[in-house]
């Protein structure tokens, strides 16, 4: 974020991809794409492409982390190295550590943890191609793995992020846009209720350009929503009148 | 990292017997002939950002390629050859036995067979890769990322890396900065398409193409990447059992021909 | 009533039970799965989980640790349930038995155990299929037992002990079963395995 606030982002109401400010970019969602994992997703958004897969309930190791109480949630966000522009070293660095700490936050309340006392819950995460908005599009993932993995929670945890760029609020903001914008603001909330479970931001908002901000990217998690919905329910869509299936 | 859960080991233990017996009777669970390959689909150009990358599904293993390219300084001893690294990611989504860290010796060998069969078939022309001598040459960085493990991740990756490698294009390069967003349409200068092949002995059966029960269940294996003209140019054997020297022998034969025809029908 | 799929924060009609909860008075659903109400009771039936133990489960485990007077067997859970048994196990042993006791902890306690024969083999499944591989008054299970000829023993933690007159015949047995678990929510199931089973 160099936050120079280029003036030629945004031309006659149209951004530089030809969206309107408001407008979120494509974003397609297929549930359950590995044999091995639980669950998985394969999401893009634009021109980002992750893949979550979730493992578990099982056994937590290391041991010492056990809880007694409930599962240990583990939450681990990784580039590929080929996924942006200068090669990324394999491993973690800070940014992804701290990527998946605050989406570990986000999804702890909503899963029931307390179902799987001692276990651990592990969701992973690959970034396969980066442009912008790659945690969002993480986390999206992920609760879609989750769901499919079986794994019980009260909600579909949803991201997304609004931005300030060419002195004008927008929605989901692309690489180019990140770049030369003015400020980012990833969120992520619980759909049932507009609980905000995650929120960062980088750069500077006025009180009103963050209350703008906020409910743009309200609004754009809610569309994002109904697609993970779809995409969990399309897997199982040939389900008919399971008349036979008995407890 | 690779550590064995107490799950994973206690049901391939049970079912090794099993698929022993199967595979000593003369069949596969994919009722495959011995000396063929699973049903294998490309997508290149997956991640149409970087400079050359490729998907691909071998059976039920998933593997991403991806290629870059950047311009560095080469190596003392061949200052006029541009450099190629390849590494590999063993992810956690591919499998439950891996586990996040550092790369472990199966990661680590993964990349080194795959890097043999490009670099000793004289895929890349090194030379041409040079920009400067002795100060700047580009060097191609090979990343295999392993996404859903069914066995043979050895040739899976390595068809991949090769059609990644034949689709690449070099980045705009000007006033000494590489500028990724802007692909030229020059390609790799390459001379070969080599195409690795391994083989999994069970008991006294051999296997190409081994599905992950297969792994599971076998005493040994052998990779043998082979080159265009029919040459075997790199060779990995791996596992505690043994091969005689017929086998040895009649796998090489068997991979010029397994190589001849995925070169054919996947790799032009 | 017509069945439908819900998904994690469906609002769904009922008073809750397994796999839904209670959001201030509204019954909501956990999981993925399938949805009826039956006698005012919200029933979701899951399309995916791992095994959750409950208190006389019939399972099928395997021996991983022997022990002096017992033995720690995996039974698909994240650790390993305990048996207190006189009975002497040996590693990898295949096992069936009764879940005992489930803590609060989940750790599992079992009992009435009793080895398998020798040389079969064990295969998973997710455990909220089971109920389709056994089947109405384990019709399905019957089915495949007779077009195969292997003895099978259905575990309700999703694993499946089967023995056969050939490996060829397990191999059969094997699939049909996976493919009873991939297709367990399509109708006219039964008649497609019939099938599947006598054209091999």
């Amino acid at each position: 974020m160099s936050g120079k606030g280029k003036t030629d982002l945004i031309v006659n109401g149209k951004r530089l991809d030809g969206r309107k400010p408001e407008e979120l970019r494509p974003v397609k969602i297929q549930a359950g794409v590995l044999k091995r994992a639980d669950g998985s997703c394969y999401l893009e958004w634009g021109e980002n492409k992750v893949l979550a897969a979730v493992f578990g309930p099982r056994e937590c190791l290391p041991k010492h982390e056990q809880d007694p109480y409930r599962a240990r949630l583990l939450y681990r966000y990784n580039m590929a190295p080929f996924s942006v522009e200068d090669r990324k070293r394999p491993g973690p660095d800070r940014r992804s550590q701290e990527i998946s700490k605050v989406s570990r936050e986000a999804l702890e309340r909503v899963v029931f943890l307390e179902n799987f006392p001692k276990a651990s819950i592990d969701v992973f995460v690959e970034v396969l191609q980066a442009d912008a908005g790659t945690r969002c599009a993480g986390l999206t993932a992920a609760s879609v793995a989750l769901a499919d993995a079986g794994i019980p929670m009260r909600d579909i945890v949803v991201a997304c992020a609004a931005g300030k760029v060419d002195n004008e609020i927008v929605l989901d903001v692309n690489k180019i846009e990140d770049n030369d914008g003015q400020a980012d603001l990833p969120i992520a909330i619980l759909p049932r209720t507009g609980e905000v479970l995650l929120m960062q931001l980088d750069g500077i908002l006025a009180p009103e350009e963050y209350k703008r901000a906020l409910q743009l990217a309200v609004e754009g998690c809610m569309k994002v929503n109904e697609l993970q919905r779809n995409a969990l329910r399309e897997k199982y869509e040939k389900l008919a009148d399971a008349g036979e299936q008995k407890e | 990292m690779i550590v064995m859960e107490i799950n994973e080991e206690i049901l391939w233990s049970v079912k090794r017997d099993a698929i022993r017996a199967l595979i000593e009777a003369g069949k596969r669970s994919d009722n495959r002939e011995w000396n063929q390959f699973r049903a294998i689909e490309l997508a290149p150009d997956f991640v149409r950002k970087a400079e050359g990358s490729c998907f691909i599904k071998l059976g039920n293993t998933q593997v991403l390629v991806g290629v870059k390219f950047a311009v560095g300084v080469p190596y003392p001893d061949t200052p006029e050859s541009g450099t190629l690294m390849t590494s590999a990611e063993l992810v956690p989504i591919a499998s439950p036995i891996f586990r996040a860290g550092p790369p472990d010796e199966d990661s680590i060998e993964l990349a080194r067979v795959v890097d043999r069969g490009i670099r000793e078939s004289k895929m890349i022309d090194f030379d041409a890769l040079c920009i400067t001598p002795k100060e700047e040459v580009w060097s191609v960085m090979v990343d295999l990322h392993v996404l859903d493990h069914d066995g043979n991740l050895l040739d899976a990756a390595s068809i991949a890396a090769v059609r990644a490698l034949l689709d690449a294009r070099f980045p705009k390069y000007e006033d000494k900065k590489v500028i990724y967003t802007e692909k030229t349409k020059k390609k790799l200068p390459l001379k070969d398409v080599p195409v690795s092949s391994t083989f999994a002995k069970v008991g006294s059966a051999l296997l190409l193409d081994p599905l992950l029960e297969e792994e599971k269940a076998m005493d040994a294996r052998v990779t043998i990447a082979t080159t265009h003209e029919g040459n075997i140019c790199a060779i990995q054997k791996g596992g505690s059992g043994s091969f005689t020297l017929e086998e040895c022998e009649k796998l090489a034969s068997e991979a010029i021909k397994a190589g001849k025809e995925i070169r054919k029908q996947h790799l032009k | 009533m017509a069945r439908v799929i819900v998904v994690p924060g469906d609002d769904v009609a009922g008073k809750p039970s397994e796999f839904t909860y209670n959001d201030a008075g509204k019954t909501v659903s956990s999981v993925v799965g399938i949805y009826d109400e039956k006698e005012g009771v919200a029933r979701v039936i899951p399309l995916n989980g791992r095994y959750d133990p409950h208190i006389d489960d019939y399972v099928v485990g395997i021996v991983t640790e022997p022990r002096h007077g017992g033995a720690r067997v995996d039974v698909n859970t994240p650790f390993a349930a305990y048996l207190p048994t006189p009975r002497s196990y040996n590693f990898g042993d295949v096992i069936t038995a009764r879940v005992k006791d489930v803590d609060e902890v989940k750790s599992v306690i079992l009992w009435e155990d009793r080895k398998v024969p020798s040389s079969g083999t064990v295969i998973e499944v997710s455990p909220v299929k089971v109920p389709r591989v056994i089947g109405k008054k384990n019709s399905m299970v019957d089915l495949l037992k007779q077009l195969t000829g292997c003895d099978m023993l259905v575990g309700k933690n999703g694993r499946i002990w089967m023995k056969g007159p050939s490996d060829a015949a397990v191999a059969r047995a094997e699939k049909a079963v996976l493919k009873i678990a991939a297709e367990a929510h399509t109708p006219g199931l039964t008649e497609r395995i019939k099938e599947y089973l006598s054209k091999e």
